[in-house]
């Protein structure tokens, strides 16, 4: 049988099971929710705890909310003192 | 400077002139004087190096993937059921590409506690993407632990490197050691830079999910750092002899294979026993020589087909098993050597948990097969049944009888 040269494949390099932050790199988690978080500014004291707790950081330091991947779970709304963030449902909004 | 050390000390000593910067370990005989004396350094001031005390292997592991992961040259040592606890980290350290040394001193694997020497422990452990390198002499493991460093921290490799040495026989007899000095291992060994590593400027973490559309080049790209290991094994052997003077191989260590006709292939303390075969089977008239293969991941495949080649046949000696097929280095010898060359190749499994192997007991072995009487096949020369299993045995059937056991 004759001997078939040896394939020559690339040198693909160092390549590891890191990930890097970026935007959305699951899709648009907004979907998944059922309650969305509706501010009151007027009730709101910039205390900033939202967020610091949100853990997908969905809000911005001015306080604007991303609908496309905030995911609902209403941490923000559990950790704010003012009462400012409530969650509401999202077919009664 | 000279010292008389026993194997499990010169390691130490070797982790100390690489400026090891943590290291995490957990005690388990026959490692534990390894990390003892580590210990005895950094109390004394000796040793610049962060100790993490763990509560077992697997944190043990846990703890130098972490400590890798920040950047920082790391050490551990292990042995036996300590890798086998911490096998699913070993995965791990390789598989996010985390350089690293670990010295896991060979013994053999219960039931049965049985703390002597085999290599049943680290072939095990052989999938994991973990470079393996065994040592046969003293000055061997010290200057293995440094080159270690190196190849594992290269640039074409990045991989976690396992020097590994043999218990008792090694890690607790004293030999005369040549400890470098400091400064040319300096020059030797620069200080770790990381190809990557977590840092607050460039966020990135590690071990996430990955999907079916990324995994495998990932193995692909672990496969290929292997590969390049085998250059940079041999780089940094020739460079270690020109900057500190020792050299004890490559990827493979050759004795009298110049003329050799016949070839005896084996690692570890068992190889450097294999010398005074092939002394003692050359005064009886066979041209025999020795191949000790250091690096078994990866594994010498151009240098066995290359040596083994032209000759007329080869005994591999195992000291471990494949339950099921055979003795391990012997299938891969095999492996490496087909399609290139035709020689008859022999097995002995032996020397399993400890069992003393006589030099006469291969040198007899190897002859049987020159003239032709043995099959090239796995052979257990030294098992025997003797008084205590029948002891066992008898008492067992005993029971059997009582019990209506068929
Ligand atoms: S509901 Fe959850 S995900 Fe959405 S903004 Fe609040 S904390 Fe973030
Ligand atoms: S936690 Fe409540 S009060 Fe504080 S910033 Fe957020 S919404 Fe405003």
């Amino acid at each position: 049988m004759p001997r078939k040269r040896k394939e020559e494949r690339e040198d693909i390099g160092f390549l590891t099971t890191l990930s890097v932050p970026s935007e959305g790199s699951v899709g648009k988690t907004g979907t998944w929710r059922t309650f969305r978080p509706v501010l009151d500014r007027d009730r709101c004291n910039k205390c900033l705890l939202c967020w610091i707790y949100c853990p997908e950081a969905c809000i911005s330091k001015d306080l604007e909310i991303s609908y496309d991947y905030c995911k609902g779970c209403g941490i923000c709304a559990e950790e704010c003192p003012t009462k400012a963030m409530s969650m509401v449902k999202e077919d009664e909004r | 400077m000279r010292l008389v050390e026993t194997g499990n000390h010169v390691a130490a000593w070797g982790a100390r002139l690489a400026r090891v910067e943590v290291v995490s370990a957990y005690p388990i005989t026959p490692q534990t004087q390894v990390i003892e004396e580590i210990s005895r350094f950094i109390d004394e001031g000796e040793m610049e190096c962060e100790y993490i005390p763990v509560e077992s292997e697997h944190s043990a592991m846990a703890a130098m993937i972490a400590a890798a992961a920040m950047g920082v040259r790391s050490f551990s040592a292990t042995s036996a059921h300590g890798l086998a606890y911490m096998h699913e980290l070993l995965h791990w350290a390789a598989g996010i590409r985390l350089p690293m040394v670990m010295v896991n001193v060979n013994r053999a694997l219960g039931p049965g506690w049985n703390i002597w020497c085999d290599h049943q422990d680290t072939l095990a452990a052989r999938d994991t993407g973990w470079i393996q390198l065994y040592c046969a002499t003293h000055q061997e493991i010290l200057d293995t632990v440094i080159q270690a460093f190196r190849i594992s921290e290269d640039p074409r490799v990045v991989l976690p490197v396992m020097v590994c040495y043999d218990a008792f026989v090694m890690s607790h007899t004293y030999m005369q050691v040549e400890i470098p000095d400091q400064e040319l291992v300096d020059l030797f060994l620069p200080p770790f830079r990381s190809l990557w590593k977590l840092d607050l400027d460039y966020p990135l973490t590690h071990g996430s999910v990955i999907y079916p559309d990324d995994y495998e080049e990932v193995r692909f790209s672990m496969h290929q750092a292997m590969d390049n290991a085998r250059r940079v094994i041999e780089e940094v052997a020739e460079e270690y002899r020109e900057m500190l003077g020792s050299y004890h191989g490559g990827l493979v260590d050759t004795y009298r294979m110049e003329d050799a006709d016949a070839a005896l292939v084996a690692m570890g303390a068992l190889a450097s026993e294999c010398r005074v075969v092939v002394d003692v089977l050359r005064e009886r008239g066979h041209r025999c020589g020795l191949i000790r293969v250091r690096s078994y991941r990866p594994f010498p495949v151009a240098e066995l087909r290359e040596l083994l080649g032209s000759l007329q046949a080869a005994m591999v000696i195992d000291r471990a098993v494949s339950f099921g097929l055979e003795g391990p280095l012997f299938s891969e010898v095999k492996a490496a050597v087909y399609g290139h060359g035709d020689l008859p190749i022999f097995d002995l499994i032996t020397g399993l948990g400890g069992r003393d192997v006589p030099y006469e007991l291969i040198a007899e072995n190897m002859e049987a097969a020159l003239r032709g009487e043995l099959a090239a096949e796995s052979r257990w020369p030294s098992v025997r049944l003797n008084e205590h299993h029948r002891l066992v045995k008898r008492s067992l059937e005993e029971y059997w009888r009582r019990e209506g056991v068929r």
